[in-house]
């Protein structure tokens, strides 16, 4: 991916913040490109750190006194030195966000339409009556039936799913060229969810906008996402196109996510290339352990204490993001060796557990 | 999966839940209902899983909490073991609840934060009067923490000290302190990060297969729900509409909401990319006042007139499910929904 094409660049992004227990070390040297017109996920659990690194692109972690390091490059303006005053022109206007609880997000004592009226006038010198009409023409777009007559309504008397669209309506009243949803769809039923992410995807198809979608779900983003990034105890710990990631990943957190998850289709990841034969595991095999504390994380691989494939050795070695073998858009950090990590893989996607598969990959190498 | 035997535990027949919306404060007037269970009928067997899925507002935790009799049921019957749950009263009852218990969603505010994880886990033994010896307690305790996964050691910690998952093991073993014949998990792994929502997944088909249990799950992740559960029921606006064994329903739904459901699972499958979705429009109507006949039919699009004046009986397919429903999905209908589909 070349560099004019990239609307934004993170580069060596570390966001801490101090706490009575210690230093937070929510995000701890990421960098990453999001392409103009394209979807980036981030995927990653609770406490990785995705939350964090989106907020800090807007600036909305500076007042809880982080620490912040590293450059945000939207185009050619570095968002983490730009001065409050610069930001708040970006923010809502070029860089606008969608987050997980539209009913926490929205003011509920002002009405849908004095919200969205308000986004546009905090950025262009128009009239009330013509950002009414902007708000009313969005809205419609979004979806919500009779915009005209909906517009005077309070937050609680939309139903979910319009709270999220409204949202939506109301970060693109400006067009923004970057979106950043955060978990847009957690709080939604299915039937909901596909709406709004249909939606989502038509928006980008009309207005060429470039989407960062946060997410956990792993479903969502092969949906969504043209390239993905996978985050861990405040790392990204692979990176690489959607269809690369769920065909040849190369980290054992990514497996462990994959190989946790149950399918629609009543198999998990690893039997389901195998669904013509005879072959039915049902079995998930979760990760071992829980998130560790980001005050005092492991040393050298942070995914170490859970990983079933971790050498002593990484509990010294801090892996580097390197681009895996024969794929230069494919990075990943681990510290197994490349070859060896592939007849692991080999093994784990027909269904084998990760013991089985030590074994298999260590008598195929003897 | 489980063996089941095919012979029920829980027979529910007819069985309706109305809450009354009430208007003044001292004269107080009932000025409509809503209606969260409304004439729902289906067997539970012995020693299977049963998953109940629909939006938010379906009626399914309306009918868990039914069936342990966390609620008083308007009308309708459930017999446990063969006695009617809604006529028990006093000690018949309390005994009764010894044999159902149930997980609920919120790890973090399903335990009392004031008290130790052995006094949450033992607490079920001083409400019925079981195990007074102090030593002869903490050894059972100690036993079921074991037995879902957490250090017996750690008896005298508080619930803060625990992760999410840790939180919900410690549900599970204050659930089955009693051995209970039943068990009702509500959304259990739903506040769960992914990694962690597959221990607990494992956790409770580990314990249903090695105690014979029998439960009744519900969710509203149908992957998830496809597998842990043998037999599945859908439930929207407070009516079963398709009801039948796990495979049948996924594989082959006849009912266009079930279809509709199915279809709007996203799907970890990248090739998949952008394809066309048949999506619902709109939102789920409000239960106090269901549109009528095919409670379904102002979202469906296969409605016809009838669906609006005729209310569609559950009737058993040959595809395997029993679905009520008017103008049943072909299987072409279904394989354009995108789920597998027969041969």
């Amino acid at each position: 991916m070349s560099t004019e094409e990239l609307l934004l660049r993170v580069e060596g992004l570390s966001v801490a913040f101090p706490t009575e227990d210690g230093v937070v070390r929510a995000v701890d040297g990421i960098s990453y490109g999001v392409t103009k017109g394209k979807t980036l996920g981030i995927v990653g659990e609770s406490g990785s750190g995705k939350t964090v690194a989106s907020l800090t692109t807007l600036g909305l972690t500076r007042r809880q006194g982080a620490d912040i390091k590293g450059r945000i490059m939207f185009e050619d303006r570095d968002l983490v030195a730009m001065s409050e005053d610069d930001l708040r022109k970006v923010r809502g206007n070029e860089v606008a966000m969608v987050f997980q609880d539209p009913l926490s997000s929205l003011h509920p004592l002002y009405t849908v339409g004095k919200q969205l009226v308000e986004a546009v006038r905090a950025h262009r010198d128009v009239s009330k009556k013509a950002a009414r009409e902007r708000a009313i023409e969005m809205l419609g777009y979004v979806g919500i039936p009779d915009p005209a007559r909906r517009i005077d309504d309070f937050p609680h008397e939309f139903s979910g799913g319009m709270r999220q669209r409204a949202m939506i309506a109301m970060a693109l009243m400006n067009e923004p060229r970057l979106l950043i949803a955060d978990e847009p769809t957690t709080a939604l039923d299915v039937t909901v969810q596909a709406q709004i992410l249909a939606l989502m995807e038509r928006l980008q198809r009309e207005l060429g906008m470039a989407i960062v979608i946060i997410t956990h779900d792993l479903g969502v983003v092969a949906e969504m996402a043209d390239d993905i990034a996978v985050m861990y105890a405040g790392n990204i710990v692979e990176y690489a196109t959607a269809q690369t990631l769920f065909e040849r990943p190369e980290h054992p957190y990514t497996w462990g996510l994959l190989r946790s998850i149950p399918t629609i289709e009543g198999q998990t990841w690893g039997s389901m290339r195998e669904r013509s034969g005879n072959v039915e595991r049902r079995e998930l095999v979760p990760i071992q352990g829980s998130p560790p504390s980001l005050i005092s994380p492991p040393s050298g691989c942070r995914f170490h204490p859970r990983c079933p494939y971790a050498e002593p050795s990484h509990a010294e070695i801090v892996p580097l993001l390197q681009p895996v073998a024969e794929e230069p858009q494919h990075v990943s950090a681990c510290l197994l060796a490349d070859e060896y990590r592939r007849r692991l893989w080999e093994r784990l996607r027909t269904g084998d557990t990760p013991a089985e598969a030590i074994a298999g990959a260590g008598e195929e190498a003897a | 999966m489980s063996e089941a035997t095919g012979e029920p535990l829980i027979e529910v027949r007819d069985l309706v839940k109305h809450f009354p919306i009430t208007r003044g404060i001292i004269f107080q007037k009932k000025i409509g209902a809503v209606k969260a269970v409304d004439g729902i009928s289906f067997d539970v067997h012995r020693g299977e899983t049963l998953g109940i899925v629909g939006e938010s507002g379906c009626g399914k935790s309306t009918t868990a909490r039914l069936l342990v009799k966390l609620l008083e049921a308007t009308s309708g019957e459930i017999r446990f073991d063969g006695r009617d749950l809604t006529q028990l009263r006093g000690a018949e009852l309390k005994q009764m609840r010894r044999e159902m218990q149930m997980i609920f969603q919120d790890p973090y505010s399903s335990l009392n934060p004031r008290k130790t994880v052995g006094s949450i886990i033992g607490e079920p033994f001083s409400i019925h009067n079981m195990l007074p010896g102090k030593d002869e307690r903490k050894k059972r305790v100690q036993d079921l923490m074991e037995m879902v996964g957490l250090n017996p050691e750690h008896y005298n910690r508080y619930p803060h000290e625990f992760s999410g998952g840790q939180r919900q093991r410690i549900g599970v073993a204050r659930a089955l302190a009693l051995d209970p014949k039943l068990l009702i998990a509500d959304e259990p792994v739903s506040a769960l990060d992914v990694s962690i929502q597959a221990q607990v997944l494992n956790l409770l088909r580990d314990l249903q297969s090695r105690l014979g249990l029998t439960v009744v799950f519900i969710a509203h992740d149908l992957s998830v729900v496809r597998h842990m559960c043998d037999r599945v029921a859908v439930m929207y606006l407070g009516k079963i509409v398709e009801f039948g064994p796990g495979g049948a329903l996924y594989e082959f739904p006849r009912h266009p909401y079930t279809g509709a459901l199915l279809s709007a699972v996203p799907v970890v499958d990248p090739t998949r990319h952008g394809r066309e979705r048949k999506l619902l429009t709109g939102d789920v109507p409000s239960p106090v006042n269901p549109p009528s006949a095919c409670r379904f039919h102002t979202r469906c699009p296969k409605a016809t007139e009838i669906c609006s004046t005729d209310e569609p009986q559950l009737v058993p397919q040959d595809s395997g499910t029993t679905v009520a429903c008017h103008h049943l999905l072909t299987h072409e209908e279904a394989l354009e929904l995108g789920v597998r589909g027969w041969g």
